[in-house]
């Protein structure tokens, strides 16, 4: 083995998936070549480094309290996920959308997300699998921005499309959470 | 509703052998007793996870808090209670990279260098750290790793934590990263070499 393929077996050597074979050649190598052991110690100090940026632990009640916080944004959430949050009012006090906000591309948004959302309700009532009760309400709180992510609860779907999408791809939608890429915009669409 | 305090005297009663699985599907049917418990196993791992992404308490605490009433929220739409935990640390990571997206935009909450973050630092590596023998001492190297780490594209830095500090398998990463093995390792593998880079002043003989 030369330089030039210890090299290209370094990171799998790393990371302990070189055949047998290969790493008797590597360690044949490491034996006669300085500059080789080198690199490979230069990649394990790097690595231990890391392991060693460590994380401090906040106070022991910060885990009481924040559970707390968690059950307080819940019950506020399902009063915020009646039907009555559909109103653009609604929609609108917690949007945090900056001043220069751009309406006419706002409401093409709008428009868009309504294609989605009616989408959304034909492929849940198309959907065979689900077992949910057919008389339960859907509910949504949306606000809008050019990049939306769908994530299924099921199975990890991820894509990141604009609002003028193709939405057809997107049946998995249906019974997952929809969430703008950036975080501050509080936009979710749910099925209840 | 609030009335679920996590106290020593749950510790005592929990039945620490219980099965992921029956406890998955006890929180689906609403007991509240089995989220709190959820929230008990899995709380400091998800902090660790996303300050390793964040670097600094306050937008860890914003992202643990909306990692669980997401997974709250959501969990009866969880067909596969075997998929949980990759579920968990998917909605974390990715909560996590879209949070530093605005604060990169914000210009923002810098990496914790304060004063107390270091002395916490320096009582926790005492404890955690894996090669007890090497605990770091230079606060500056410290500040050096996080830049490190911060200049890392989101991707790569995910992966790196989940895999050099978590030692969470390539599998496991390309289940929560939802992208294939291939990526995983490519990301690794940049990470790896730009760490290597930027360190280079500390590895160094
Ligand atoms: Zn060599």
């Amino acid at each position: 083995m030369d330089c030039r393929e210890f090299e290209n077996y370094l990171q799998d050597y790393l990371d302990n998936e070189t055949s047998s074979s290969v790493s008797q050649a590597i360690e044949e190598h490491l034996n006669q070549c300085t500059s080789c052991r080198c690199e490979l110690d230069a990649y394990k100090k790097a690595s231990l480094l890391v392991q060693l940026r460590n994380v401090p632990q906040p106070e022991e009640n910060y885990w009481e309290t924040t559970y707390d916080k968690i059950q307080d944004e819940m019950s506020a959430s399902i009063l915020q996920m009646s039907p009555n949050a559909q109103s653009p009012e609604a929609v609108k006090q917690d949007d945090g959308l900056p001043e220069h906000i751009n309406w006419p591309k706002r409401i093409s948004y709008f428009i868009s997300i309504a294609a989605l959302v009616v989408f959304m309700i034909t492929g849940y009532w198309v959907s065979n699998e689900i077992a949910e009760k057919p008389d339960e309400e859907f509910s949504t709180v949306i606000v809008v921005e050019p990049e939306w992510r769908v994530m299924t609860a099921n199975q990890s779907l991820y894509e990141n499309f604009a609002p003028d999408a193709d939405f057809s791809k997107f049946s998995g939608a249906a019974m997952g959470v929809i969430s703008p890429v950036s975080q501050g915009l509080q936009a979710e669409a749910f099925l209840k | 509703m609030l009335n679920l305090k996590l106290s020593a005297k749950d510790h005592a009663h929990e039945d620490a052998l219980e099965k992921q699985e029956s406890l998955i599907e006890r929180a689906q049917d609403g007991d509240e007793l089995a989220y709190k418990e959820l929230y008990k196993r899995y709380c400091r791992v998800v902090y660790t996870l996303a300050y390793q992404m964040l670097g600094n308490h306050s937008d860890t605490d914003e992202v643990v808090q909306e990692t669980f009433i997401r997974v709250f929220k959501n969990l009866h739409r969880l067909r596969n209670a075997k998929a949980f935990t990759s579920w968990l640390y998917q909605i974390a990571i990715n909560l996590s990279i879209d949070h530093r997206k605005v604060r990169t935009r914000r210009r923002m909450l810098p990496l914790d260098d304060n004063p107390e973050f270091v002395s916490n630092y320096e009582l926790a590596t005492a404890k955690h750290v894996r090669n007890p023998g090497q605990v770091l001492e230079n606060k500056e190297l410290l500040k050096q790793i996080n830049f490190a780490i911060e200049d890392l594209p989101e991707q790569q830095r995910a992966v790196i934590v989940m895999h050099e500090v978590e030692g969470m398998s390539k599998k496991m990463i390309s289940e929560v990263l939802d992208c294939s093995l291939v990526t995983v390792r490519t990301n690794l593998h940049h990470a790896r070499k730009k760490l290597r880079q930027n360190l280079r002043k500390y590895i160094q003989e």
